[in-house]
């Protein structure tokens, strides 16, 4: 790996930035999260929901780790893990239980919210989450 | 509140050496069992649904007796991944006086700790020699006596990922002087560095005095790592490096650098010297596990676990790709620390299969307590004959390139590829904490480099019933076993033939059949066995191809493993790309990559081919004209007009889905086939592939691109044969909607049923 890799990254991260800004910030919205609590696969989703799941998808917070989903009982119970990446890495396990694999994904939509770390999303996503 | 998960789940564990085996012959069965259970029950069943999605037939299976049916005791098997070259010890390598040991060597993990290069070192004596790279990423000289007394001495300068060096320690007897030598070789395409970077061309060389000789070791000589210990009759390797590596050689003698860039092209009086090239034949590596010395002291060696051959060196200069030509310029050989060609466990028990034993899908089921594994294998009809009129191609190849496929975990990015967090079951969890069970074709090795070999002989825990792929579908075996499962509802008697049996015996082989039908994702496809379906084709063979990316990559087998495959990534859709110049298969000398790109996309064959994937959801067929015409409409006989195709299914909830074919003329599609019906309504998920468009472009997704669809097609060929493709991997995923009272079924029965009869077909 060159050592110009550093300097890449954080210009990739700048760019980055901005195509928040710019482009998904304005699609976080109560009603944004709540058509994809309604339907969090699929076909039908409007364009800014469509823009909030590619950008939240591409993992796009330094450092926080990907979420999986671990199914505990086949077909009928999941749990949320935390990905911190590499080969063979721990998985961190979270204690809720769904029975329903749409309201987990819901829930990791969520989580991926709160990473971003901007408080007024949190809030968005605290009073949506009420 | 978290918790870690420490370890994989599955307690028990096997596999069997290879997929196929006829009524007679016997099946080898290697089990790993945790040792606080005891003792395992093994049955053999045959397996007929293995999809547990609660909306489907459920699982189900029929157990076999036979002679090796019982309780067995249980017993830990250890498997050792991480390739290198093992030449037994000799006299001539015990050196007593000074000696030079040098290599060219391109490290991808320098950084990782350390690694052997080329030793003749015993960890248990601590004795012997070794060229290393050390704990700071430097080349360094590790001498041992045997009393306890060890020595390392490092260059001191970090070596650069990805950079060819020419890599030496001498040692002088008489003085006790130790030489470490690295000099950067960067060529202007021998690595992905600039020649204009600081370090380009460095040379690095330090003295050091020691009072440390060898000693004497009956270790054996290992390139890409070092003897840990003996296990039996085996050696145990540690040190595994990273990396390729290039024309080592053994002198008796202290070499300055001349003296190394002279035995580079000319190994003269020398202890050893091993050109990798020497294997290189007009038609690929000929002994793909031997390693020649041409010191003339006969130290031969072998490679072990496969590491990737026919590898640029470090004289390649970017002109010539095809390395059957310019042998000289491919004489590197691609180390890996996970590299695992065969699990190399102790055989627990050996199945006779017996006369009689009806062909079909069947499995060793291992159970010890609540802990269970099942080790699928096929039965084929008793050689030169056929016990049906209709023969399952069983897709081996395709369950070998995805076997242990760790995209759910190691792929960062695959959520945006099936639009939702990856969903992981016990097979999942235990093979991304158990990577010594090796890699699929779709994962990097621990140093980036993508997996161009896959073989049968370990446990395969993604070739499993009961499993369902991390993207949250079934897929290959256990998505086949749907379309198993629907013979047997539907009466139909079939027999299973694999991939290897149909690049052994060609046309041969299918012309035995009325009617043959592939799995869902036959992707993987050798020369041979497009040859058998084209022949069987133009000689009246009808054939279903009830799937979708199909006859896609150009795959080879091992000529010394005929269970080992092989493929080279590029200019196709694809999870990693080959290097510059390692576009061609080590295992045939063919060009890999796109069977399309070598002028044989599927269009031509089965007259659809890969247009788009997308893993979220599934949609429906729509009839079109040619459904209605007077050659088409038997097709749809008991279908509605209007009816959608498949908007039901296990796959996605649709029978278009998960990757998808299109009818393109442009790429060969016959003119008279009759294009029944399309898919549509698909999402910006299931995205055109990308060897489809030249320049860049928006608009690629199911949501605004007409060119990805599923295309239903039939047409005739000559002595009235006939090509019936569905386009789609989730086809099989619908046929047991509605108790198996559903178009899909009714489709895929309408066709079966015509093409398995002597009746003429319909032109």
């Amino acid at each position: 790996m060159s050592g110009g890799t550093d300097k890449a990254v954080q210009a990739g991260r700048e760019v980055d930035r901005h195509i928040f800004t710019q482009q998904v910030r304005p699609t976080i919205t109560p009603e944004t999260i709540a058509e994809h609590r309604a339907n969090p696969f699929g076909a039908g989703h409007s364009p800014g929901l469509e823009i909030l799941l590619r950008y939240l998808r591409r993992n796009p917070v330094p450092g926080e780790p990907r979420y999986v989903l671990l199914e505990t009982k086949p077909y009928q119970e999941w749990v949320i893990a935390r990905h911190p990446g590499g080969k063979a890495a721990p998985l961190a396990v979270t204690e809720a239980r769904f029975t329903s694999q749409a309201e987990a994904q819901h829930a990791i939509f969520l989580a991926r919210l709160r990473d971003l770390g901007d408080p007024e999303v949190t809030r968005i996503v605290d009073a949506a989450a009420n | 509140m978290s918790k870690n998960v420490v370890s994989g789940p599955m307690r028990i564990l096997g596999y069997c050496d290879r997929p196929n085996v006829r009524p007679g012959e016997t099946l080898d069965f290697y089990v790993s069992c945790a040792p606080e259970l005891g003792s395992y029950q093994a049955d053999i069943v045959k397996l007929v649904h293995g999809d547990l999605d609660l909306r489907g037939p459920g699982f189900k299976e029929e157990v076999v007796a036979t002679a090796v049916s019982g309780r067995y005791q249980g017993r830990e098997q250890q498997t050792y991944p991480g390739s290198y070259v093992l030449v037994e010890d000799n006299p001539a390598l015990t050196l007593d006086g000074s000696f030079t040991v040098q290599a060219l060597i391109w490290p991808t993990t320098p950084a990782k700790g350390p690694q052997g290069i080329v030793t003749k070192w015993s960890d248990e004596e601590q004795a012997g020699y070794g060229l290393i790279l050390d704990e700071a990423g430097c080349v360094a000289l590790q001498l041992g006596d045997g009393s306890g007394r060890v020595a390392r001495i490092g260059s001191g300068e970090p070596l650069v990922e990805r950079c060819w060096y020419l890599v030496a320690a001498s040692f002088d007897a008489g003085t006790g002087s130790v030489r470490v030598y690295q000099e950067a070789v960067v060529g202007a395409a021998n690595a992905p560095i600039s020649r204009h970077d600081t370090f380009a061309d460095l040379i690095t060389m330090v003295e050091h005095q020691t009072d440390v000789a060898p000693g004497r070791t009956s270790a054996p000589l290992v390139m890409a790592g070092w003897a840990s210990r003996r296990e039996g009759d085996r050696t145990i390797v540690d040190g595994h490096y990273n990396g390729k590596l290039e024309r080592p050689r053994l002198t008796g003698r202290v070499l300055d650098r001349n003296g190394l860039w002279a035995l580079v092209d000319d190994a003269a009086d020398v202890v050893g010297a091993w050109d990798f090239a020497d294997q290189i034949g007009p038609e690929g590596v000929v002994r793909f596990s031997a390693v020649t010395d041409s010191s003339g002291n006969g130290l031969h060696g072998a490679t072990v676990n496969g590491p990737v051959r026919a590898m640029t060196g470090h004289n390649w200069t970017g002109a010539e790709h095809v390395y059957t030509h310019a042998p000289d310029q491919y004489g590197a050989i691609h180390f890996h620390d996970d590299d695992l060609d065969d699990a190399r466990w102790d055989v627990d028990f050996t199945l006779t299969v017996p006369d009689g034993l009806r062909s079909g899908v069947y499995a060793v089921r291992l159970r010890a307590g609540e802990h269970e594994d099942y080790v699928p294998f096929y039965v084929l009809p008793p050689k030169g004959t056929a016990t049906a009129r209709i023969a399952f191609l069983a897709p081996t190849n395709s369950y070998l390139a995805y076997a242990n496929d760790h995209m759910g975990v190691d792929a960062e990015l695959i959520q945006l590829a099936i639009g939702r967090s990856v969903v992981l079951g016990p097979q999942d969890l235990h093979k991304h904490i158990h990577r010594e069970l090796g890699n699929s074709l779709y994962d990097l090795h621990t140093d980036g480099s993508g997996v161009c070999y896959s073989s049968w002989q370990r446990p395969l825990l993604t070739v499993r019933p009961k499993y369902r792929h991390a993207f949250g579908n079934v897929w290959q075996f256990n998505a086949d076993l749907h379309l198993v499962d629907w013979f047997a509802e539907k009466g139909f008697e079939v027999d299973v033939v694999t991939d290897r049996d149909l690049h052994d015996e060609g046309v041969e082989l299918l012309s035995r059949y009325q009617a043959v039908v592939t799995g869902s994702h036959p992707e993987y496809t050798t020369g041979p066995m497009l040859d058998a379906i084209e022949a069987y084709l133009a000689s009246g063979g009808r054939f279903m191809y009830l799937g979708g990316n199909g006859f896609y990559w150009v795959t080879g087998y091992n000529p010394e493993n005929p269970n080992m495959i092989e493929i080279r990534r590029h200019n196709g859709t694809q999870m990693w790309t080959a290097e510059p110049g390692e576009y061609y298969l080590g295992f045939t000398g063919e060009m890999g990559g796109l069977w399309r790109n070598r002028g044989r996309a599927p269009q031509k064959m089965v007259g659809v081919g890969f247009i788009a994937q997308g893993q979220d959801i599934s949609s429906y067929y729509r009839r079109k004209p040619d459904s209605f015409a007077p050659g088409g409409s038997w097709v749809f006989e008991g279908v509605g007009a209007d009816e959608l195709i498949g908007d039901f299914g296990l796959c996605g909830d649709g029978a278009a889905g998960l990757e998808l074919d299109w009818y393109e003329p442009g790429l060969g599609s016959p003119s008279h086939a009759y294009l029944l019906a399309s898919s549509e309504g698909h999402t910006n998920v299931m995205l055109e592939v990308r060897e489809n468009f030249g320049t860049t472009m928006p608009a690629h997704g199911g949501d605004e691109q007409p060119n990805v669809r599923a295309d239903l097609v039939y047409f005739t060929t000559p002595h009235d044969g006939g090509v019936f493709s569905t386009g789609s991997i989730a086809w099989c995923g619908a046929l047991s909607h509605n108790e198996y009272d559903n178009n899909v079924s009714r489709i895929t029965e309408n066709v079966l049923r015509r093409f398995a009869s002597d009746e003429a077909l319909p032109q």
